[in-house]
């Protein structure tokens, strides 16, 4: 069981720093994959809206793309560019974005630090102008994560509702925790305790430790999708939800729309493979937060959800 | 003038990628970065120490051996090595690249060429959404930067060489 200590390590101050308020003026940039949980969005816009913060969101914004590196089907100077495009975007707006989930996050922080090597930047100028752009260096990308730990005392304020006697297992997931750059890194990635301090602390959570609290998801960014047969991931997702069941806990908590999708749908996958059931249900810090504001059901949208969530809605009292 | 070598070396070519910047020799081969790796967890074979030993070597059959493919790009061994000019992240990633420039591995790409697609043709990776969510002027653009920066054309080569490969396995 997780105790509040005093911390083993201290924030990354300068980040804490630069983190909005919930009275700035905040970009919200929206994520592809969670479109699969369209409650992600709603509950983190709706949540914000009553915490006083109209988020800015844009058609014409696009999808991340640093993580095509990875895919290898891109040469570095086409996220670089549709990166520094989404900071032009956003920039028209605000200076601060926020995203909700750990693929968008990264791959910012990552054409970040890629940008500063070499003549990257004279060349993603160009590219630039030639669209009708210029380069833009002083919009900063936080994460969802960061943000509510720094806000966590206007969503205690506000929850209608605690996490009082429900126990939870956090998975930060390893795109949130590791940056290229350490500067953009708020948190301890070997012992990280922002979450434990959200929930635990500001909204009376029992929070679970286990084993593998920082182990990956399975879903390993493509992992997933290189191997049909996919034994390598769900392995790893075995693995985590084994000593996840193991702590007890009555739900997952995640940060990155990735991360759910994975270990919402392996879950039955792994039922078929190895014969193990779990039933644990998985759930995004926004459409939590949106749970306890008491944001009605068709904001927070958690029929979308693969394993039922309702015993965990039962145990806080949500009745939509 | 020197002869030119017949091929150049396998760190050679990893140094030109434009993410190159680890100094394998300076791996003291501790292996934190297999303690802490997902992959090396469950697959027999994945030594992310044993790799950069290879690397080090020289040894060509690192790109042929689908081990690779293995890696779950945590970025876990990157903040957990002591040296500060390793990153095992992209030593991964600029191999994939190598081999799959050489025609190895083009099988992997099957789940991800259609996502790539969807990427190319409405600047979204995953969307069931129709008309797209994005704005059209904005669509526009995206296509304009992947053309111009060779993402349409990489795509379309890896599209290629993936039809190729199974023609091939169907002739066999």
């Amino acid at each position: 069981m997780f105790e509040q200590k005093s911390p083993v390590h201290a924030l990354n101050q300068a980040r804490l720093d630069a983190i909005p308020s919930i009275i700035d003026k905040v970009f919200y940039f929206q994520g592809c994959t969670e479109r699969a949980y369209p409650g992600i969005n709603a509950a983190f816009i709706e949540a914000c809206k009553i915490m006083g913060n109209e988020l800015i969101t844009s058609d014409e914004q696009s999808c991340c793309t640093g993580n095509y590196l990875a895919f290898n089907t891109a040469p570095l100077a086409t996220p670089l560019a549709i990166t520094q495009r989404n900071y032009n975007v956003m920039s028209q707006h605000t200076t601060n974005c926020v995203t909700t989930c750990n693929g968008c996050f990264q791959s910012f922080q990552n054409c970040d630090a890629y940008m500063k090597k070499g003549d990257w930047r004279a060349r993603i100028t160009d590219v630039m102008e030639q669209i009708g752009r210029e380069f833009i260096d002083d919009v900063h990308v936080f994460h969802v994560a960061e943000f509510f730990y720094k806000n966590r005392a206007a969503i205690q304020q506000h929850a209608k509702r605690s996490l009082d006697g429900v126990k939870i297992a956090i998975h930060y997931g390893c795109h949130f925790l590791h940056q290229e750059d350490p500067a953009v890194m708020l948190d301890d990635f070997e012992n990280p305790s922002i979450l434990e301090t959200l929930l635990g602390g500001s909204l009376e959570a029992t929070v679970v430790d286990y084993r593998e609290r920082l182990t990956c998801c399975g879903a390993g960014l493509n992992q997933r999708m290189i191997r049909d047969d996919r034994t390598n991931s769900l392995k790893i997702t075995l693995r985590k939800m084994k000593s996840i069941k193991k702590a007890g806990a009555d739900a997952i908590v995640v940060v990155c729309p990735y991360c759910l999708l994975h270990l919402d749908n392996a879950q039955a996958e792994l039922e078929v493979e190895f014969d193990e059931a779990f039933d644990i249900p998985v759930i995004h810090l926004a459409e939590l937060v949106g749970v306890l504001f008491d944001l009605p059901a068709e904001v927070v949208r958690l029929d979308a959800h693969k394993v039922s969530v309702n015993s965990f809605l039962k145990k806080i009292g949500y009745q939509g | 003038m020197d002869a030119i070598p017949k091929t150049e070396s396998l760190i050679a070519r990893i140094n030109k990628h434009p993410l190159a910047g680890t100094d394998y020799f300076s791996c003291i081969q501790c292996g934190r970065c297999v303690g802490s790796c997902p992959a090396a967890a469950v697959s027999e074979k994945f030594n992310m120490r044993i790799m950069n030993k290879r690397i080090m070597e020289g040894d060509e059959t690192i790109l042929s051996d689908d081990t690779i493919w293995d890696c779950f790009y945590c970025h876990t061994c990157v903040n957990l090595c002591p040296r500060d000019n390793i990153d095992s992240y992209k030593t991964i990633l600029i191999l994939r690249d190598l081999a799959l420039e050489k025609g190895y591995g083009i099988s992997h790409m099957k789940n991800i060429l259609p996502l790539m697609n969807s990427y190319l043709k409405k600047g979204v990776l995953v969307d069931e959404s129709e008309p797209s969510w994005m704005n059209l002027k904005a669509i526009e653009e995206i296509r304009w930067i992947n053309s111009i920066t060779g993402m349409t054309e990489r795509v379309l080569a890896l599209e290629r060489a993936y039809e190729a490969s199974k023609s091939k396995e169907k002739g066999e």
